[in-house]
């Protein structure tokens, strides 16, 4: 009789267990058909953020990848030679990092050439900062093709939001580089808030030297000249130019008592050789456009969605960035409301050392 | 039961141990209860400061939080920016909190926001002072805020002080809140009290006593033929079986001489002797009754009015419970229906379960003929529950009606079932006292069930409180079961008259029944269910107020009722002057609810309640005391029963259009409006009514009066 009751016992933990096994067990491993998926990742100066956040978001989600990356370490020469490797690889997902790289493999909309491009495997594109500008699609709702991605920048209205927030304003100077298309774009886009939100705007080109390439030299005379104007705001659009020199530009602001404003990473990045003045910027961070992309690649491997039905996307949550010893030094505090919210940089030098006598506390 | 016993010494003794038992229990009871409520009063308000401090404690560390980051990453404290819209916003989402301020450690107020009627304290600045040095959070009572006041750190020093002031009007309306919320349930457990009270004394004590001295009187008049129905093991129950066993014994003598008797007639065979014996037996017969093997053998029982009150009360009690939400339980499953305003649709559900119940009653009526109290009353119960669990779970406004129709059916079955279970156990001579009682179930219940209702809602949701009255309408079906006996289906009773449509025609062309009807009887129905049971609940709801609020404004409806209902009923009937309690009652009752002109307050709403109360406490029962009176003629060709029928089903179209009216009012004058204007409607039927029936005065017409 006892030994009955065992054996129902047994038979029941039996009918149980498979059911509890799967309720301890995390998200089964996904892959494909018992292949990881073959993704090919093109960057342009080496590993980043966002190539981290991609692969963290595939490997959180259990999804069992491999990651074949191949960077152009800043040389447009390599592209055809990654092109052919694709063509030839054929992996399940390509990945694209940076404007450059990203018309480069996948093509304008209006231009893509079978020949040239990728077309044949969908793609999803990050640190574009300008999609639409720049070409590679014309509907953010969808590009018409194989390929999605994210925006990177944020939009310049809930830049200038932000920027209010701290401190409201009527002037901004924009401090630019006319030989890099994504200044070009955001220096139109402002002008034309500028008439809607009624603010004014200067827009200083940076002059260029006999080869045509903008002066690095000539950065302090262009913020001397900006703020003869008085503006309330330095602007830097994501400017390749502007964010390299981004430790002299944001000295020389110091020095007129000019708070900087960023528009990209790049500009309010911290390096000992340059460190960065720039008071606040509104930027969508490396890692999280990673994961966002990682998000878009699992919906094209894994849910099987068409990238041609997958919106354009930006990031739900933009970081705001403050660097609080340009503000003291400034003497503009930020506002409660903006302090709640935001994440904080760390210096590199002492910012008080190139605001005038007076200023600061 | 009959009229000796009225007059007997027993029944006055089970009066007086009735009285003395329950005003001992009720003082009891409700000293305890009260000195409970107080000590738990006590305990809430030592509870609550210490909640409210809480509070503030964790609104203000969270400010501090950031003072303290922006203080660390080397913003000064005196040029903190953007410190208005922070502290509003940190402020905004608690009402109670009057004020936030910042002030320096030596009292300085650096920043504040506060509330616009308010003002920041002078006592601050000391308060200040002591916390800074203190270093630890501070809590002062002051004239009329709750101040908490937190040290602002830096650098390990405080540096300034952070103050957060609560309306002490707040501390003191929460702990009124439950004040009331405590009274409500001190008050209704002494009705259900005095109702199990009643049950129990009747069962085991009233009931007995009264029958052994029915018994004994019907001994003294020499039938021995009763015994005394009783089943229980106590002192009372053992009594009765030896007072059983001593008439059982004289009916045993009785049977032995019989037969002895019987035997001798037999035997002797001589016709004279025979005949002398058998008549010294009628002798015997005709001045004693006995049971035996050739008379009545029978046991008298009495079966209490209290049995059916105790279910009813559970169930009415169970239907009431929705009573302070119902309209606006229907505003949430509000679904357009074409012609009618949304103010008609949120009416309709108590609008048609009214009709319901207009219909149902008569068919209720003839089943409870036929088939007895006890099947009928579980026949209602069916549909009840049927139609509870539904309103609970109700999908949409459509199928609420549908459950509704249910419920309405049910409690028109049980309602009548209850009153022919009081009308088979009473005779004229106690029916009217049978009635109180039954109302008095029904009253007490009302009160209770509103009240109830409204606190259970607020705690647990309108859907789960139906499921409550689910409960209590199965309790109710179970004390049916067990409390009332089971009827053999009555074949010999005669077939009451249904009614004809004729019937209506007579009495409608009756002038003074007429204006009763329109100017009495459906003003009072109206106004009962377009004011108390429709617009009280809404417009209430409208100010704000919480659900065991309501409850308990349309709870003074029930109370001011059942006190004042006697009273005035039996001033009526001792100043003959039925037609005046009903116009004057029914004007008040609209004049009440003209107090909203003045304020628009709950308060308000409340006085139209309680006058609207004191009104129907006068008018309603004279109501019923003139038909009779007006329409002796009618009463005399077709029957009582069948004239009070009729004025019943007309009165009953009252209580379907009220939500009706209202709700039209509603739409054009708004919800004080409405209550006002409804008012003005009633008031003007009452005054309609006394100058009609002055004029009939004048013309002396024969009929007035019996």
């Amino acid at each position: 009789m006892r030994r009955l009751l065992h054996a129902v016992l047994a038979a029941g933990l039996f009918a149980i267990a498979p059911a509890l096994t799967v309720e301890a067990q995390e998200r089964p491993v996904i892959d494909n058909a018992g292949k990881p998926f073959r993704i090919y990742m093109i960057t342009w100066r080496g590993e980043t953020d966002t190539d981290r956040g991609f692969a963290d978001y595939l490997k959180e989600r259990n999804i069992r990848a491999e990651l074949i990356v191949r960077d152009a370490n800043r040389d447009a020469s390599k592209f055809p030679e990654f092109v052919a490797e694709i063509k030839e690889a054929k992996p399940d997902l390509v990945y694209t990092w940076g404007t450059g790289v990203s018309l480069a493999i996948l093509g304008k909309e209006e231009s893509v050439d079978p020949a040239k491009n990728v077309t044949g495997i969908p793609a999803v594109f990050a640190n574009v900062s300008q999609p639409v500008g720049s070409g590679l699609v014309t509907d953010p709702r969808s590009s018409g093709r194989n390929i999605t991605g994210s925006f990177y920048l944020v939009p310049e209205e809930v830049q200038l939001k932000a920027m209010a927030q701290y401190r409201p304003f009527r002037k901004i100077a924009v401090l630019y580089n006319e030989k890099e298309s994504n200044s070009r774009l955001a220096v139109a886009k402002l002008k034309e808030l500028s008439r809607q939100m009624s603010f004014e705007i200067l827009a200083l080109p940076a002059p260029q030297d006999d080869s045509g390439q903008a002066e690095k030299e000539s950065v302090p005379a262009m913020v001397a000249q900006a703020a003869e104007w008085k503006p309330d705001f330095i602007y830097i659009p994501p400017d390749s130019f502007m964010s390299r020199n981004r430790h002299h530009l944001s000295r020389a602001a110091l020095g007129f008592g000019i708070p900087v404003f960023g528009a990209a990473e790049g500009s309010l990045e911290q390096e000992d050789d340059k460190p960065s003045h720039v008071l606040m910027g509104l930027i969508s961070r490396y890692y999280n456009i990673g994961r966002l992309s990682g998000l878009q690649a699992e919906r094209i491997l894994v849910n099987h969605q068409r990238p041609q039905d997958m919106p354009i996307e930006y990031l739900s949550r933009f970081s705001l960035v403050l660097n609080m010893n340009a503000a003291d030094a400034l003497g503009i505090y930020p506002p409660m409301d903006v302090l709640k919210i935001a994440e904080i940089a760390e210096p590199k030098e002492d910012a008080r050392q190139f605001a005038p006598a007076g200023s600061g506390s | 039961m009959s009229g000796m016993a009225e007059t007997s010494a027993a029944k006055s003794y089970s009066r007086r141990i009735n009285l003395r038992l329950f005003a001992l229990t009720l003082v009891i009871l409700a000293g305890a209860a009260a000195f409970a409520s107080w000590r738990a009063l006590d305990a809430f308000e030592r509870e609550l400061v210490p909640e409210i401090e809480q509070k503030s404690v964790t609104v203000g560390q969270s400010v501090n939080d950031l003072i303290e980051r922006a203080l660390e990453l080397g913003v000064p404290f005196g040029e903190l920016v953007g410190m208005d819209s922070f502290l509003r916003e940190a402020k905004r989402p608690h009402p109670e909190i009057r004020y936030i301020a910042v002030s320096s450690s030596e009292g300085g107020i650096l920043y504040r926001s506060v509330s616009s009627a308010d003002d920041i304290p002078a006592e601050l600045a000391d308060i200040a002072r002591k916390t800074s040095a203190s270093g630890k959070v501070n809590w002062d009572h002051l004239a009329s805020y709750q101040n908490t006041a937190l040290p602002i750190l830096h650098d390990g020093a405080s540096i300034g002080v952070l103050h957060i002031g609560v309306d002490r009007a707040f501390v003191r309306q929460t702990i009124s809140e439950i004040l009331y919320d405590i009274l409500v349930v001190l008050l209704i457990s002494l009705l259900v009290t005095f109702e199990v009270l009643l049950i129990i004394v009747a069962l085991s004590i009233t009931t007995p006593i009264r029958l052994m001295d029915n018994v004994a009187e019907r001994l003294r008049k020499g039938d021995f033929s009763l015994a005394v129905e009783h089943r229980s093991n106590d002192e009372i129950g053992r009594f009765l079986q030896a007072f059983n066993a001593t008439i059982a014994s004289i009916n045993a003598s009785y049977d032995a001489l019989l037969a002895k008797v019987r035997a001798v007639q037999a035997t002797v065979g001589n016709r004279v002797v025979a005949l002398e014996m058998e008549q010294i037996l009628e002798r015997i017969q005709n001045r004693f009754r006995f049971f035996s093997s050739e008379g009545p053998r029978q046991r008298l029982r009495e079966t209490s009015l209290i049995n059916i009150r105790t279910p009813l009360f559970i169930f009415i009690f169970a239907e009431e419970l929705s009573r302070s939400f119902f309209p606006i339980y229907v505003k949430e499953l509000y679904a357009p229906i074409p012609g009618l305003t949304p103010e008609m649709v949120i009416g309709l559900p108590i609008s048609i379960f009214m009709l319901m119940v207009a219909i149902a009653t008569p068919f209720a009526g003839s089943w409870a003929d036929r088939f007895g109290p006890r099947r009928v009353f579980m026949i209602g119960l069916v549909p009840a529950v049927i139609g509870f669990v539904g309103t609970g779970l109700a999908l949409s406004l459509y199928d609420l009606l549908f459950w509704r129709c249910l419920c309405a059916f049910g409690y028109a079955t049980i309602y009548i079932a209850c009153q022919g279970y009081i009308a088979d156990n009473t005779d004229s001579s106690n029916r009217a006292q049978g009635m109180a009682l039954f109302m008095g179930g029904v009253f007490a219940a009302g009160i209770c069930g509103a009240a109830i209702g409204g606190i259970l809602a607020d705690r647990i949701g309108f859907r789960l409180t139906f499921f409550v009255s689910t409960a209590l309408a199965l309790l109710a079906g179970i004390l049916v079961v067990n409390l009332i006996d089971p009827q053999v289906e009555r074949k010999t009773r005669t077939a009451k008259r249904g009614l004809r449509i004729g019937d209506f025609f007579t009495l409608l062309s009756n002038p003074r029944f007429l204006t009763l009807i329109l100017f009495g009887a459906i003003p009072g129905k109206i106004i009962l269910t377009g004011f108390l049971f429709y617009l009280a609940p809404l417009y209430l709801k409208l100010l704000g107020d919480n659900q065991s609020t309501i409850g308990r404004v349309l709870m003074a409806y029930g109370i001011v009722t059942i006190i004042a209902t006697p009273i005035f009923a039996k001033a009526a009937d001792r100043w003959k002057a039925h037609r005046w309690f009903v116009g004057f009652g029914t004007a008040l009752s609209g004049v009440g609810l003209f107090a909203i002109m003045f304020q628009q307050s709950t308060l308000a709403v409340l006085a139209g309640v309680v006058m609207l109360g004191l009104g129907h406490a006068m008018s309603i029962s004279p109501q019923l005391a003139m038909v009779p009176e007006i329409c002796a003629k009618e009463v005399a060709e077709i029957g009582q029963t069948t004239v009070l029928s009729v004025f019943r089903l007309i009165e009953r179209m009252g209580s379907v259009i009220g939500p009706f009216i209202v709700a039209a009012l509603i739409g054009y004058f708004g919800y004080s409006g409405a209550m006002a204007g409804t008012g003005i409607l009633i008031a003007g039927a009452g005054i309609g009514f006394l100058l009609i029936f002055l004029a009939f005065r004048t013309f002396g017409n024969a009929e007035v009066g019996k």
